[in-house]
């Protein structure tokens, strides 16, 4: 909370220092509200105050291509010429103590190239061709001859680089061999607060890091470095985000395999005196911070690589698992807004539409997504991860601006739908075995994906013993061309079928089985199969 | 009806609003404050105020006075044969000033806003609360002293202040609060204090200085001797506000005592404690980024800031002089009574806000491994921190020690320092969490302090779901409704003194105080008035009791003067 992004939405004002105005919009706010019935709103508005007040959020996010023309490419600067004023990136990361790095006035030249190097690496607009360009030629001015050589002047920039770009890997990972290059990062990790294998991982040979290596699909480890990722303990953050032992072991059978690595690159002893340190656990070393980022390094990069097919262009109407690795990728950050901001950005690349106008639109809904979002982030193992992806979605729905084709009100239905039956065999059973009656006293539940009713059926076996024998499932006659169609498109057999789901004096426990088999295919076929196959078998009973 | 009520540590006050404005209400005997002092004779009959500080200086076993400063414990306050918690005491004041209200307003009432100081503990406060509901009273909200008497103040006028400072010293406690209006918004912005530092404490040091002056037979060194002493102390310390000199006669079994204390004596003794003023004020200006020259005014509350010694204090601390426009004693209930205007959404207070603060930082205990792997335990781990704005909530995460461990220990703790052992300990709580490895179970700690100034403490633990509310394990706050309903009416079968002979009661308990103050002639004087005027109250006719208790009271009046002079 104490980092306040961009208070002028919630204060319904436009940006301004006078404090008068600032604060006779929270005094009219404030009376029009009960702090004790609306605790976390009140919180918001007095924090927006008070960031108002602070004076530091003056001017919005940069936008993108502003500020282009303040260097020259590679041209020397003017004299005199001012510094480039830049606020804090509105959805930084908190990173309190380090900021005034941004407010530092530079007066020498590589100073400002440096931090303007600085500044689109860790910015928020994305990194265009110029920009890359732009770091480049900076970079090569720089690192031309040995002036930046007094690393004491740069101390603690590099060591908040260094952290960051770790942190918001993929961002500017182009540029971290590069970088971690001439700052000798890959031996003085240690002092950065960043893990020893951090640059070693990302240390070129050749023109490949062990990372960019690690990425293709069908590396030897490539399936390991995914379920380092997927087989995250549950916990807080950083215990969650990384596996030590498991990844300690895969280093270690990398290290094997790579011995150029070894020998020009891995520091043992640096290595051995880091796990010394923390091998008593993640939160009790001296520096969670430092595992922290480790782990939201590892973490990122695993979902990047998870997600490296993932089509960031044309909004999809189906929920699968793009959505998953989209909020996976950006689920790090700890900043609803930024994550939020990142989402959109990804998904709907020509979207106009940002989070202080998403949050000045609907903010209750919004608030409610910010919700849900946390929520997400704290249980990403549990069967609800799918639904809360839904949510999610479905809050960005009704955000307003986003391109999206479906309609509110199915997604809303099925939401309460859902949310009924997710964990009551009962009423899974009642739904199975009548989804029309219940269609026609709660809502269309016909679009319901596949997979929820593999979950009802879940929900279903794991306590039939307190189901017992109940009525038969079915009330429609069925057909022997219906279950005929039905085991050819399921591939089981006609007659297993028909006992479990046409026989009348067939048990609920004989049923359900019966059917978890079926929906058990599922998942193997494609989806507008699996939605025939479904169709099917909800006909027949 | 919904009133404000001063529960103090020496006096005791109760406002309500009306017609657009908060007053007093006197109580049966028409004075606006009520000493808080309780006293229960054998008979099972409680005195409250004035009537029972008598009783006191008569037998001091059987009244008790500055019971405030034990609420929030489970201290047990021995009367006559009847044992008291401070907060049942408490509820007796407010009994009794609920009576006042109803018999000077015809109204029942059924609400109250109750003041607390501000830096009063969580325990304190909930004892505040329990204490009005066992006087049949639903506390609508507890109020910090400081902000009632800041509403007071800031109301006045309804016009836009800088910050001002409330300097709030009563008999028990030490407030200060930073206050801002603004737009009719009334805005604490930091708040601390000293809740064992009062007028009391100046008292005793006047006390203190007499026993090791004076020698004092050893056989009376007794309950009642301390209680008359005290008495003593608190007049020559009343006298010395106006005067530099006072002084007073203590009769003490056939002896008789010349007190004396000058102003220049007295501030001596008093130094210690007018040091401990400063860095409550030096905190509060810290934490709202003031620096002195910023503050638009000194607002002076409480009774304790009469003392000339006090004010030369806050003007030399402040290079100025502070603020006179609120009564000492009366600005806190007219600022509750304001707050309770504001509960019952009073049209004249549409426009009317007031945003307060939690005084002080609440957290939990946490171990954690220093830089050499050692294990570190007993480190305050905060979650709201002093002086954030309530109704407040936040959440911290917290994770496993060892490997396997079954279960988690809460301790909650209130206070500044990093050591646990420094703060205050509010309540434990133990929960199982799930068996795994070292760091991997952790457990979600939401603490939400409301607008009360009450803190609910709620667990959960993200793996299993599970959600626990805090009941804070203190054996004071482990009363169940029933108890509660039982407690009160034990309370209840105290007696109050028939209302109609409270006046009568106080000039008798007068009186019989007089008595045994004097020796000789006037002695016997007392003793034979009394005896005509307990005649007079015999006959049980009110034309005659009046005019007879009135000349009474007179005659009494000029024997104490005399005394005093």
């Amino acid at each position: 909370m104490s980092a306040f992004h961009w208070p002028w939405p919630v204060l319904g004002i436009a940006p301004t220092d006078d404090r008068k105005t600032i604060r006779e919009a929270y005094a009219r706010l404030l009376k029009a509200l009960d702090p004790d019935a609306a605790t976390e709103a009140f919180m918001e508005l007095r924090d927006a105050r008070d960031a108002a007040l602070s004076g530091q959020f003056l001017h919005p996010p940069r936008a993108e291509g502003e500020e282009e023309d303040d260097f020259g490419l590679g041209t020397p600067l003017p004299e005199g010429t001012a510094t480039p004023e830049t606020p804090p990136p509105a959805d930084h990361p908190p990173e309190p103590e380090e900021r005034p790095v941004f407010t530092v006035a530079y007066s020498d030249d590589d100073d400002r190239r440096f931090q303007r190097v600085v500044d689109l690496l860790l910015g928020e607009a994305p990194l265009t061709a110029a920009d890359n360009d732009e770091i480049n030629r900076h970079l090569d001015t720089l690192f031309a001859d040995d002036r930046m050589a007094d690393l004491g002047h740069y101390a603690r920039i590099e060591t908040w680089l260094a952290q960051l770009l770790a942190e918001r890997f993929p961002r500017g990972a182009a540029f971290f061999p590069r970088i971690a290059e001439h700052f000798e990062w890959g031996t003085r990790a240690h002092e950065l607060g960043i893990h020893p294998a951090i640059p070693w991982l990302f240390n070129s040979h050749e023109g490949h890091s062990l990372v960019s290596e690690l990425e293709t699909p069908g590396h030897a480890y490539h399936r390991e470095w995914i379920e380092l990722a997927r087989g995250k303990p549950k916990g807080p953050l950083w215990t969650r985000a990384i596996d030590k032992p498991r990844m300690a072991n895969l280093i270690g059978t990398i290290r094997r395999d790579y011995p150029w690595l070894e020998q020009e690159h891995w520091q043992p002893e640096l290595v051995e005196r880091w796990e010394k340190k923390t091998q008593d656990g993640a939160t009790k070393g001296p520096g969670p911070w430092t595992w922290l980022m480790l782990g939201i390094f590892l973490f990122t990069l695993l979902a990047r690589i998870a997600g490296s097919d993932f089509p960031d262009s044309a909004p999809t109407v189906a929920l699968d698992q793009s959505t998953e690795e989209v909020l996976d990728k950006y689920r790090y950050i700890e900043s609803p807004d930024l994550a939020i901001s990142a989402f959109i950005e990804s998904r709907f690349p020509d979207s106009d539409v940002d989070v202080p106008s998403l949050r000045a639109g609907n903010p209750e809904f919004f608030q409610e997504m910010v919700q849900v979002w946390d929520i997400y982030k704290m249980e990403p193992e549990s069967f609800d991860s799918e639904l809360i992806e839904m949510i999610t979605e479905e809050y960005f729905l009704h955000l307003g601006g986003l391109p999206y084709p479906l309609l509110v009100d199915e997604l809303k239905q099925r939401e309460a739908v859902l949310l009924g039956l997710q964990d009551d065999p009962k009423r899974c059973v009642d739904f199975l075995r009548n989804p029309q009656s219940f269609a026609a006293r709660n809502v269309e539940t016909g679009d319901i994906p596949p997979r929820y009713v593999g979950h009802m059926l879940e929900v279903i076996q794991n306590k039939l013993p307190e189901l017992g024998t109940g009525a038969p499932l079915s009330r429609e006659p069925v057909t022997e061309a219906g279950l005929s169609a039905l085991s050819a498109k399921s591939g089981l057999a006609a007659s297993a079928l028909a006992a479990g789901l046409t026989k009348p004096d067939a048990s609920d426990a004989v049923r359900c089985a019966t059917r978890l088999a079926l929906y058990r295919r599922l998942p193997d076929l494609p989806e507008t199969e699996a939605r025939k196959l479904m169709t099917l078998a909800l006909k027949l009973t | 009806m919904i009133v404000g009520i001063d529960l103090g540590t020496t006096n005791s006050a109760a406002a309500i609003f009306e017609n657009g404005e908060s007053r007093l209400v006197p109580n049966a005997l028409g004075d606006l404050l009520t000493p808080s002092a309780v006293a229960v004779l054998p008979d099972g009959t409680t005195l409250v105020g004035k009537p029972a500080l008598n009783h006191w200086a008569v037998k001091p076993s059987e009244a008790v006075t500055s019971f405030k400063r034990f609420i929030g414990t489970t201290r047990a306050i021995k009367i006559g044969r009847y044992s008291f918690k401070a907060e049942d005491l408490s509820a007796i004041v407010l009994r009794s000033l609920k009576e006042d209200i109803e018999a000077a307003t015809g109204e029942e009432v059924t609400e109250a806003i109750i003041t607390v100081p501000a830096y009063f503990n969580d325990k304190q406060r909930k004892a505040t609360r329990r204490a009005g509901e066992l006087a049949g009273l639903k506390v609508a909200r507890l109020l910090n002293e400081p902000t009632a008497a800041a509403l007071a103040f800031g109301i006045a006028d309804k016009e836009d202040r800088e910050p001002f400072l409330v300097f709030d010293l009563g008999g028990g406690t030490f407030d200060v609060s930073i206050v801002e209006m603004f737009d009719a918004i009334v805005e604490v912005r930091a708040s601390s204090g000293d809740n064992r530092l009062g007028g009391d404490d100046f008292t005793n040091a006047i006390v203190t200085h007499w026993t090791d002056q004076y020698q004092f037979p050893a056989d009376v060194r007794s309950n009642l001797l301390q209680a008359r002493l005290f008495q003593a102390a608190d007049a020559v310390r009343r006298q010395l506000s106006d005067a530099d000199e006072a002084s007073v006669t203590l009769t003490v079994g056939d002896r008789q005592f010349d007190l004396s204390l000058d102003a220049a004596t007295f501030e001596t003794l008093a130094a210690p404690l007018l040091t401990r003023l400063r860095d409550p004020i030096l905190r509060s200006l810290r934490d709202s980024n003031l620096r002195i020259e910023g503050l638009s005014d000194i607002v002076l509350v409480g009774g304790a800031t009469r003392m000339p010694i006090v004010r030369k204090a806050i003007t030399k601390m402040f290079g100025r002089f502070p603020n006179h426009i609120v009564h000492p004693d009366h600005a806190v209930a007219i600022g509750a009574a304001i707050q309770a205007g504001l509960v019952a959404r009073d049209a004249a207070l549409d426009e009317v806000r007031l945003t307060d603060i939690c005084p002080f930082t609440l957290g939990v205990e946490v171990t954690e491994y220093d830089s050499h792997g050692r294990l570190r335990g007993g480190l305050f781990s905060p979650i709201i921190s002093r002086n954030s704005p309530t109704p407040i909530s936040r959440t911290n995460n917290y994770s496993s020690m060892t490997d396997n461990q079954s279960q988690i220990r809460l301790n909650i703790y209130q206070g500044e320092s990093r050591e646990v052992a420094n703060n205050i300990l509010l309540g434990t709580m133990e929960f199982p969490i799930p068996k795994r490895p070292a760091g991997q179970v952790s457990i979600d700690c939401r603490f939400t302090y409301d607008t009360s100034g009450l803190l609910d403490v709620d667990v959960t633990i993200p793996e299993t779901g599970e959600t626990r509310s805090m009941v804070i394990s203190d054996d004071a706050d482990a009363l169940t409704p029933e108890q509660l309903e039982a407690r009160r009416e034990q309370l209840a079968a105290l007696k109050t003194h028939p209302r109609d002979m409270a006046e009568n009661q106080y000039v008798v308990g007068w009186a019989a105080r007089l008595y045994e103050e004097f020796i000789d002639e006037r002695r016997e004087h007392i003793g034979r008035m009394l005896l005509d005027f307990e005649g007079v109250l015999e006959t049980q006719d009110p034309r005659a009791i009046e005019p007879a208790r009135a000349a009474f009271a007179t005659a009494l009046e000029e024997l104490e003067k005399d005394q005093r002079l």
